[in-house]
């Protein structure tokens, strides 16, 4: 290399020399040290702003740093490199300016602008004078600049297409430097392009991730975020194993490992509710799988790493980290914490790459990219099981709905005498109130109605033995009085409630040839009785201790019997009727439920019913009722 | 309009194996887990003797009285004793229905029913 030098050499364009080189102590000591310190990036960023408001005062007044621009267009060129890999290097060490950009103009640095120079130089011994003065360099360095600053990585690229058009046309212009020109043309064309179709495959991808946040983030606000268990299916193995690969190969790192926190099934006093382990292992990180040193290791590590989703190269110099590293049995690791709804999920870590021992700020963005889309995984599979239990869970309870509701009364008897109609509307898929009528033998009928405390599938199965239990006991003896039917259920019945369920029960016989109503009742609600003689509703109280209450010894039940005559009304209910609120949380009462049956007594009971209800909807308007309701209206005819 | 259910407890002087439990609000199904856990660590805690306190429980529902009936047979169970006093109407209403009038101590004043602890 002859670089042409002025022999009227002086001091100022020695300073000026110096100058230009002066970052470069700095970029060795960013490329040698990678600690923490903060002081070498913002002197590089400084000292970058500084060189270049120099060559703006020198190019304004023309009277400073004259020598260079004249005499040293190699080291211009050099110069002007140097200061876009110390903004680079700079911007990095401080994570100041866009990441991606600044990724994409070391490896331009790297691969084209200085080998080009170099190999220009060597063939024809000549320094490219051009460049210097090149409007398309000049602009390709301002871009470059202003991207790594504001704009997103795919202008840097455009422009560097349209750059080396410019240069190709001011080559063509001067007709000099050929070699360089073809190699820097060409170099940078493929390259740009060949990062624009990239660019256009990771904008695919994170259209995907960006299908993550809202309607995925909204279910898993309604789980406590992915819990996984050994084994679980919804542990996405095959996918994070993709990823790792994925990862793997994109960075020429030479294993890598995802460690997930497991529920620990037997969890209790002294024992862990979870537990980190390595679910994915590849490469030299292989042994992690199953080894509990190593899930020590990656513990320490989540503990140390601060709670966010970024990247880090870990340094042996911090003893949590060392002994991590021992433990992962790795020399050199970047790592990543996963963490989703502010729990930390697991850990991703990556070894260093052979080729170069050391991770590059693009493999962290990789690495970045893993964990998010480990995440992301990890939720989706959690939002997915949980909806599939969901809509299992609702099916099952659909089917529970199903057959309770098959099991209660298809038809209403018909006999002479009576007409009768009976509905309950349970305050969710199943529950406790049941209600049933048994014909029998001599125009007589078996009522009966109950509820069982508490509500939903515990109280829908209790309601589902009393009636069997009932069942067979009208079956074994048509002939029984309500107050033996009552007493054999308490028996069979109390055995299997728990201390806290009871149930409020009513055993009623209606014999139409003599129209006696007899019953035997256990801690029920009123009988409300319209009497047609006086046109009077009445509360006729049914007594008995509710069944559940007394479980040390069973009494005789008393049984109570009423004569009614032809248009006599009676109904039936149970609390869950009574207690409906509603908007201002006033309940519906006894009272409401008198005046109802008034206002509907003409009606026949199928009717008359109905209109109750919907008495009811209107008073509690939107407040659905929190217990099962159950009517039934007999008239005598 | 609807009140939670609230539930303090006293001691009683002279009878460290004794608290008042003063109910008010509405005692109905969504009271019952913050009414079985306080009373079952009373219990736990070697509580024999509970004088239940309803002056201003406005209303039970049958959830609830059953809740009330578990600690008055717990009570009994740990050779304790369980009373309730001031009862209002609606609330005496409901333990009629359920016919557990015969199975609960009623006493008209907290004094009678602290009386009755000797």
């Amino acid at each position: 290399m002859n670089v042409a030098v002025d022999p009227s050499f002086d001091l100022v364009e020695t300073f000026n020399i110096v100058l230009w080189f002066l970052p470069l102590p700095f970029l060795g000591l960013a490329l040698s040290d990678r600690g923490r310190r903060w002081w070498p990036g913002w002197t590089m960023v400084a000292t970058m702003f500084l060189l270049v408001a120099l060559e703006v005062a020198s190019q304004v007044s023309g009277s400073w740093l004259p020598g260079l621009q004249k005499h040293h267009p190699f080291l211009r060129f050099l110069g002007g490199t140097v200061l876009l890999a110390v903004l680079s290097e700079g911007s990095s060490r401080t994570g100041w300016g866009n990441r991606g950009s600044k990724i994409q103009l070391r490896r331009f640095l790297a691969t084209t602008i200085l080998p080009a120079t170099v190999l220009s130089a060597m063939l024809d011994g000549k320094i490219p004078t051009f460049l210097a003065m090149s409007p398309a360099w000049a602009s390709l360095a301002a871009f470059e600049v202003v991207a790594i600053l504001t704009a997103p990585v795919r202008w840097v690229r455009w422009m560097r297409v349209a750059a080396s058009g410019l240069m190709a046309a001011s080559l063509v212009q001067e007709f000099l430097w050929m070699p360089f020109s073809v190699i820097v043309t060409l170099l940078t064309a493929t390259q740009a392009l060949s990062h624009i179709r990239q660019d256009n495959r990771m904008r695919l991808l994170r259209a995907r991730e960006a299908l993550q946040p809202k309607a995925i983030q909204d279910l898993l606000a309604q789980t406590t975020g992915p819990r996984m268990a050994r084994d679980d299916e919804s542990l996405p193995v095959d996918r994070l194993d993709a990823l790792l690969g994925f990862a793997m190969q994109s960075t020429g790192s030479v294993g890598g490992a995802i460690f997930i926190y497991i529920e620990n099934p037997v969890a209790g006093v002294g024992t862990l509710s979870r537990k980190l382990e390595c679910v994915v292992a590849s490469g030299s990180l292989r042994e992690c799988l199953h080894s509990t040193e190593a899930s020590l290791g990656a513990q320490a590590l989540v503990s140390y790493l601060p709670a966010t989703m970024t990247s880090k190269v870990l340094h042996a110099s911090e003893p949590t980290v060392a002994y991590a590293l021992s433990a992962l049995k790795a020399p050199k690791l970047a790592a990543a914490p996963l963490r989703s709804q502010g729990r930390p999920l697991g850990l991703v870590v990556l070894s260093a790459p052979t080729s170069r021992d050391e991770f590059s700020e693009s493999d962290l963005h990789i690495l970045d990219f893993l964990s998010q889309q480990a995440v992301f995984s990890l939720n989706y599979e959690a939002v997915y099981h949980k909806l599939m239990e969901d809509s299992r869970l609702a099916r099952e309870f659909e089917i529970a709905a199903r057959i309770q509701m098959g099991l209660l009364p298809r038809e209403m008897p018909r006999m002479p005498g009576m007409s009768v109609a009976a509905r309950v509307i349970p305050a969710r898929e199943v529950g406790g109130d049941y209600y049933d009528l048994l014909p029998l033998p001599d125009d007589r009928l078996a009522m009966v109605i109950g509820d069982v405390s508490g509500k939903g599938l515990p109280a829908g199965m209790i309601m589902l033995i009393v009636r069997t239990t009932i069942h067979l006991l009208v079956d074994a003896d048509p002939q029984g009085n309500p107050a033996h039917l009552l007493r054999t259920l308490e028996e069979k019945l109390v055995p299997q409630l728990d201390s806290l369920t009871f149930m409020t029960f009513l055993a009623l016989r209606w014999s139409s040839r003599d129209r006696i109503l007899t019953w035997s009742g256990a801690g029920h609600e009123h009988i409300l009785w319209r009497s047609s003689l006086d046109g009077k509703i009445h509360r006729i109280k049914t007594g008995g201790l509710a069944l559940g209450l007394q479980r040390d010894r069973f009494l005789p039940r008393e049984e109570r019997k009423l004569l009614l005559s032809e248009g006599d009304l009676i109904l039936l209910y149970t609390d869950g009727v009574i207690e409906c609120r509603d908007p201002s949380g006033s309940a519906w009462g006894l009272t409401r439920l008198e005046e109802s049956l008034e206002r509907h007594h003409q009606s026949e009971p199928g009717q008359l019913l109905e209109g109750i209800l919907s008495d009811l909807d209107r008073f509690r308007q939107n407040i659905l009722p929190s217990d099962d309701r159950t009517l039934l209206v007999m008239k005598v005819s | 309009m609807q009140q939670a259910l609230e539930l303090k407890i006293l001691t009683v002087a002279g009878h460290p194996d004794a608290r008042i439990l003063r109910l008010s609000g509405e005692f109905d199904a969504s009271a019952v887990e913050q009414a079985l856990e306080e009373v079952t660590a009373l219990l736990d805690a070697g509580v024999r003797h509970l004088v239940c306190d309803c002056k201003d429980l406005r209303y039970v529902n049958s959830t609830g009285l059953g809740v009330i009936l578990h600690f008055s047979r717990v009570t009994r169970e740990k050779g304790g004793s369980f009373q309730l006093c001031q009862v209002s109407e609606p609330v005496y209403e409901i333990i009629e229905i359920i016919g557990a009038t015969t199975l609960l101590e009623l006493h008209d004043t907290v004094e009678d029913a602290l009386g009755s602890l000797g």
